[in-house]
This record gives C-alpha cells, sequence and structure tokens, in this order.
C-alpha cells in the first residue's frame, strides 16, 4: 500500500472515530437536559406549604406570612374575583417582582361571602 | 594438464560459492519471516487497543445509562410523590372552603366532636359557587376536578352518625343529628349546643328533665346579655324533649328537639320556623364509642391528575 493511502485512511478513520464520539456525547448531553431539575419539585411543594398557610389565616396578612419563609424563597401573591379581575398583589420584600422560572400555585378561599382565587408565583433567589 | 587442474579447482570454486550464495539466499530468506510476523504482532496489537477502546466505551455508556436510569427514576418517584401532594393540596383547598359553612373537628380522635355551622351561608349557592370556582381553578392548573354535591348538606360517620342541614325553605332551616343506618344513636351520651340569634327573644319553654339519659346543655346567646339563658339536665333519649324560643316580630319560633323525633332515638333537631333568627349554631357531641371515626361530607370530588386519580367523598379532615 503506498504511503498516500494510508494517510487517507487513518485521516477517515480520525474523522470516524470523531463522528462517533460527537454523536455519542450528544446522545448523553441531550438526555440529560430532558431530566427536569429536582429542585422544582422542592419550589412546588414550598408553595402548597405557603399557600395552606395563607388560607389557614384566612390571606389577612400575606406578607407576615412570606416573612416566615426562607430567605432563599421568593414569591409573588396575587388575588381575584370572579371574572378573573386583579384585586389586590402582594411582594416578598427584598426579591425581584417576577422571575422566569417561578412556579404557580393556585387556591380557591373565601373572603367574607365572596370567593377569591388566589395566585401564587415563587421562586429560588438567584445569586 | 595444468591449465584443465585449474580450471577444475575454478569451477569448484564456482560452485562452492554458489552454494554460499544460495545459502546465503536463504538465510535471508530466513531472515524475512520474522519481519512479516512482527507486523502480524503489530496489526494484532492494533485490533487489542481497538477492542480496548470499545470495551471501554461500552462500559462508560452502562454506567452513564445506570445513572440516568436510577436518576430517571428518582425524579419519578419524586414527580409521582408531588401529584400526591398536588391532589392532597386540592382536597384540603376544597374542605377548608366547605369548613366555611359547615366547620367539624375532632381533636386527636378525642370523643368529642364539634359542628359549626354559619347560618349567615346560602349553602345551596355557597356549593354551586365553589363548583364554578374548583372549574376555573381547574382551568388554570390544567388538573382536571370533578365535584358533585347533593342536598341537603350533611357529613356521614363510619358509625352511622350522620349530620344534616335542611335550607329548603330559608326561614324554616333545620339541623338533625341521628342514625342515617339504624333506629337508635346510642353511642352519644351528650349534647351540648350553643345557639347565636341575631333576634331578641320572647318567652321560652324547657324540657323536663331526668335523673339519668342524655346529657344535654343548651346555650342561648340573645344580642341582648339579659335575654341569654342556659338551660341543662338529663333527658329521656326515648321520649320527645323539647325546648321551644318564642320571638314577637314576625310570631316565629326556634324548636330544639332531643329524643324521640321522626321514629328515631336520641336525635338532635333544631328547626328555626318562620324566621332566620339563628346567625350561628355550635353543636359538641359526646361520644362513648369513638373507635377511629371517620367523616365524610355528601360530596363526591373527582381529581385527575398526572399519574393521581381520586374519587371519593370529601373528608371532614
Amino acid at each position: 500500500m503506498k504511503k498516500n493511502e494510508k494517510g487517507f485512511i487513518s485521516t477517515l478513520d480520525a474523522v470516524f472515530a470523531l463522528l462517533a464520539l460527537l454523536i455519542f456525547s450528544t446522545i448523553i448531553f441531550s438526555y440529560l437536559q430532558k431530566t427536569p431539575d429536582i429542585n422544582d419539585v422542592f419550589v412546588y411543594r414550598q408553595a402548597y406549604d405557603i399557600m395552606t398557610v395563607l388560607e389557614y389565616t384566612n390571606f389577612s396578612n400575606p406578607s407576615s406570612v412570606f416573612i416566615n419563609t426562607p430567605s432563599s424563597l421568593c414569591m409573588r401573591l396575587e388575588v381575584y374575583d370572579s371574572s378573573m379581575t386583579l384585586l389586590s398583589t402582594y411582594y416578598k420584600v427584598n426579591c425581584d417582582v417576577s422571575n422566569i422560572n417561578e412556579k404557580i400555585t393556585w387556591r380557591t378561599f373565601i373572603d367574607g361571602q365572596n370567593f377569591r382565587m388566589a395566585k401564587l408565583a415563587v421562586w429560588r433567589k438567584e445569586g | 594438464m595444468e591449465k584443465r587442474r585449474i580450471k577444475a579447482e575454478k569451477m569448484k570454486d564456482r560452485e562452492k560459492m554458489n552454494i554460499k550464495v544460495k545459502k546465503m539466499r536463504k538465510k535471508d530468506k530466513k531472515n524475512k519471516i520474522p519481519e512479516n510476523e512482527k507486523r502480524k504482532v503489530k496489526y494484532k496489537k492494533g485490533y487489542f487497543i481497538t477492542l480496548a477502546a470499545v470495551v471501554i466505551l461500552l462500559i462508560l455508556s452502562i454506567f452513564t445509562i445506570q445513572i440516568m436510569t436510577s436518576r430517571q427514576e428518582e425524579y419519578s418517584q419524586l414527580r409521582n410523590q408531588i401529584f400526591a401532594e398536588k391532589a392532597s393540596y386540592i382536597l384540603d383547598d376544597i374542605r377548608s372552603d366547605i369548613k366555611k359553612v359547615l366547620y367539624v373537628n375532632q381533636p386527636g380522635n378525642s370523643s368529642e366532636i364539634t359542628f359549626a355551622e354559619n347560618y349567615s351561608y346560602n349553602k345551596s349557592y355557597f356549593l354551586y359557587s365553589e363548583e364554578i370556582y374548583l372549574g376555573m381553578y381547574a382551568n388554570n392548573t390544567a388538573a382536571n376536578i370533578s365535584f358533585d354535591y347533593s342536598l341537603p348538606l350533611g357529613i356521614n360517620f363510619t358509625n352511622g352518625m350522620k349530620y344534616e342541614t335542611n335550607e329548603s325553605s330559608v326561614l324554616n332551616k333545620q339541623i338533625k343529628i341521628y342514625n342515617s343506618s339504624g333506629l337508635n344513636l346510642s353511642n352519644i351520651n351528650v349534647y351540648n349546643i350553643t345557639i347565636y340569634s341575631n333576634q331578641t327573644r320572647g318567652n321560652y319553654s324547657n324540657s323536663s328533665f331526668t335523673t339519668s339519659g342524655t346529657y344535654v346543655i343548651l346555650n342561648y346567646i340573645d344580642p341582648i346579655n339579659a335575654k341569654t339563658f342556659t338551660s341543662q339536665g338529663y333527658v329521656n333519649p326515648s321520649l320527645l324533649n323539647s325546648w321551644i324560643i318564642n320571638f314577637s316580630n314576625p310570631a316565629s319560633t326556634i324548636n330544639i328537639s332531643i329524643g324521640l323525633v321522626e321514629g328515631k332515638i336520641n336525635v338532635l333537631s333544631i328547626k328555626q320556623n318562620n324566621l332566620n333568627a339563628i346567625t350561628y349554631a355550635v353543636i359538641k357531641v359526646n361520644m362513648t364509642d369513638k373507635n377511629d371515626l371517620e367523616g365524610r361530607y355528601n360530596i363526591l370530588v373527582g381529581l385527575n391528575l398526572t399519574n393521581s386519580e381520586y374519587l371519593n367523598y370529601l373528608k371532614t379532615s
């Protein structure tokens, strides 16, 4: 076999090896990306607990409930009436007003004789 | 002759040389075989390296798959858990709303159960609104929720006791506690009733008391303190025992009956006639038999979340 032919085959072999490696890596990383963040589950769990406490305190003072939540969590509470008109919004101090990764939970509650819908957005503080 | 001899010697030398050359060539050929073998060994080394690389890659792949599978399993378990928690959260949300109109509590499996009924809510309208709001809730959370209720609103207990609140006529609302699966509610030994009225009463009549039977404590709270009264004592649970509180404007009454009511024994009935006088009623019943008593509202709730399905009557706690 000539030296030139040998070089060509070596290059082809290297190219195939690189391609195989790329395909292998892509499959693994795409699979890794498909697995959602477990932290989301814990954020939802915290949100359920906070909403339950808010209902048990009749949504009378949401800010005082927010203060007693972990400092790593940020949240925003919105209260709607039957026509989904926003009645009031509450924010946790030292937090942004919203976050792209916020997790939403809803709850119905009774305010006097009126039904209301509460929407709680919770997210982890960044930085 | 000499020349011939020299020629013959030269021929011999040549032959010798030829033989040597042949031997040398043979030796050369022998020397060439080890070179080929060396090449073969080199090829074998290449195969071994390739095979080792493939094996390492395979092992790495298996490890990766194993790690990913265990992570996926872990995550799916957490996901299932969070869906179960979501179902429990939704049920708690519905229960918290219903408890605004009909509260029930049995602290720590105690022998005493407390019912508190808020008369300011129209139960039919309240339950209808709850259904509408749950529809909105379901739309917002992509959950599938069904809410089927029947009137009168009631609570069924595992021992057969039933609490029922009938307000088919607003001015003639009635609360009843009775045995839905038998004749006698024998396991209740104390009824402690507190009625909050928004009207000032006229005169009232007490039941006659005995020395044993069901113990009754009736607290009537009037807007005028002086008109507030308490009546207590034992009554015979097999006979009709009544307290009647009269109101003058309009002419109306609140009737509290304990004992034989509508053919059943040891029943409690609180009924207002022709007036919406009661704002709040608190009834505490003391049971001789509590045996992990479980109560359920006659509201059938269905939940269909990912990996979590539920269809049952709403538990009181």
